[in-house]
C-alpha cells in the first residue's frame, strides 16, 4: 500500500466535485467554520457552484485538492488543498486547510494533514516553499501552523472587516530549508 | 464639495486605455524582459491584437467593479507613458491592490509615477472609499520598493524566496497603506 499520503492519524485522498461537493457544502453551512476559513463574504452556495469550484482544482501544475480521512474509521473530516497562485510563482504553492467536522477540532488531525502535504510538496513536487494566510482571531490554526514548521512572515494590517471592526491577516511561510532542518 | 479634478495632476493625467490606440504600445513593452521582471509579469511577449483583447477584458472587469485600469499620459500629450491598475477590489472589505508601470526608461526618474500614484491614492480613498491599499514588489526590484515607501506605503510581509529569477530566489515584499495613514500624511502636507 502507498503510504506517502498516510500520516499518524489521517490520510489524504484525491477529491473532486463528485466525491466532495456534499461534504464541503455541509461544512460551509457552519458560519463559524467558514469565518475561520475565508474572508470572502458568506453566500449560501448551490451544489452546482460548489462542484464547479472543486472541479477547477484539478491535479497537475495548478495543484491539488484532498479530503482528509481518519485512519481508524475512514471518516472524511476536512480538506487540504495547494495551488500555484500565479504562473510567476515558481516553486511557491499556497496551502489551505479546513477541518469541517467540529468534533475533530484541536486534536492534531489538521496538523497531521499539514505534515503529509508539506512532505509531499518538498519530497515529490520539488517545491521551494509553501505560503498560507490565517486570521488573527484563529489562534488554534496559528498554533497548528507553527507546530508544522511555518514561520510568521508578516501581517496585512486591517485586511478585512467583520462584526464592525477590522482584522489583520497573518502571512506564514514554510521554506524547504525550514522543512529540511526540522526533519 | 471639493471639485478638484481627480484625474489631472500638474504634469500627468489618467484616462481610459484605448483598445485601438494603446495596444501597439503594450505589445512593444511586452518584448522588454526587464519591464516584465519589474512588473512581475509573465515573460511572454504578446501581439497588439492580444493586447487589445487584454484591454477589452480589463474594461469588462471594470464594468463589474473588480478592477480599474487607467492609462498614464502627460497633460499635454496623448502618448501612453504607463498603466495603473486597481486590482482585486473587494467591496465589503474596501480593499484593493495597486499596480503601476512606466513602460519606457526615458519616462522614468522624473517623478511622473509619484504624481500618478498620488492621484490614484486620492481616487481610491476619496472616491472609491477604500479602507486600505496593498502593493507588492519583488526583492530584485529595490527601486520599486523605495518608490512605494516614498509614497507612504509600509512594508507588511516578506515571503522568503517566493520567486525565482536569474538563477536565484527572491522575496515577495507586501506593502500596505491604511486610509488613516494617508489622511494623516495629507493633513501634514497641507499644514
Amino acid at each position: 500500500m502507498n503510504t506517502h499520503f498516510t500520516g499518524e492519524k489521517v490520510r489524504l485522498v484525491a477529491a473532486d466535485g463528485d466525491s466532495a461537493a456534499d461534504l464541503v457544502m455541509l461544512w460551509q453551512a457552519d458560519s463559524e467554520y467558514y469565518r475561520l476559513l475565508d474572508d470572502d463574504p458568506q453566500i449560501p452556495a448551490t451544489p452546482k457552484q460548489i462542484r464547479a469550484f472543486l472541479d477547477e482544482k484539478d491535479p497537475g501544475s495548478r495543484g491539488g485538492f484532498f479530503l482528509i480521512r481518519t485512519l481508524g474509521d475512514d471518516n472524511p473530516i476536512g480538506f487540504v488543498a495547494h495551488w500555484r497562485p500565479t504562473p510567476m510563482d515558481t516553486g511557491n504553492h499556497w496551502l489551505a486547510i479546513g477541518i469541517g467536522n467540529r468534533e475533530y477540532w484541536g486534536s492534531g488531525y489538521g496538523g497531521d494533514a499539514l505534515r503529509i502535504l508539506t512532505r509531499y510538496g518538498f519530497s515529490h513536487l520539488d517545491l521551494h516553499r509553501f505560503t498560507l494566510s490565517v486570521f488573527e482571531y484563529n489562534p488554534r490554526a496559528i498554533k497548528a501552523y507553527e507546530n508544522a514548521g511555518f514561520k510568521l512572515e508578516g501581517r496585512v494590517r486591517e485586511s478585512f472587516q467583520r462584526d464592525g471592526r477590522r482584522w489583520d491577516l497573518l502571512v506564514m511561510g514554510l521554506t524547504r530549508e525550514d522543512w529540511l532542518a526540522a526533519q | 464639495m471639493n471639485a478638484r479634478q481627480l484625474f489631472q495632476g500638474a504634469r500627468v493625467r489618467l484616462d481610459a486605455l484605448d483598445p485601438e490606440k494603446d495596444a501597439a504600445t503594450l505589445s512593444a513593452w511586452s518584448h522588454d524582459l526587464d519591464f516584465a521582471r519589474r512588473m512581475n509579469a509573465e515573460p511572454y511577449p504578446f501581439t497588439a491584437s492580444m493586447a487589445r483583447k487584454r484591454i477589452e477584458a480589463w474594461a469588462e472587469e471594470s464594468d463589474k467593479r473588480e478592477s480599474i485600469s487607467l492609462a498614464l499620459r502627460r497633460t499635454d500629450g496623448a502618448r501612453l507613458l504607463g498603466t495603473l491598475r486597481i486590482e482585486h477590489i473587494v467591496g465589503p472589505h474596501r480593499t484593493a491592490h495597486i499596480k503601476l508601470g512606466i513602460g519606457s526608461s526615458v519616462d522614468r526618474s522624473q517623478g511622473l509615477g509619484k504624481e500618478a500614484l498620488d492621484l490614484i491614492l486620492r481616487y481610491c480613498f476619496d472616491e472609491l472609499n477604500m479602507h486600505r491599499l496593498s502593493a507588492s514588489v519583488q526583492s530584485h526590484n529595490p527601486e520599486a520598493l523605495r518608490f512605494f515607501l516614498r509614497c507612504g506605503f509600509v512594508e507588511e510581509a516578506r515571503l522568503r524566496g517566493a520567486f525565482a529569477w536569474n538563477g536565484a530566489r527572491w522575496d515577495d515584499v507586501w506593502l500596505g497603506l491604511l486610509r488613516s495613514e494617508w489622511a494623516h500624511a495629507r493633513a501634514e502636507a497641507e499644514r
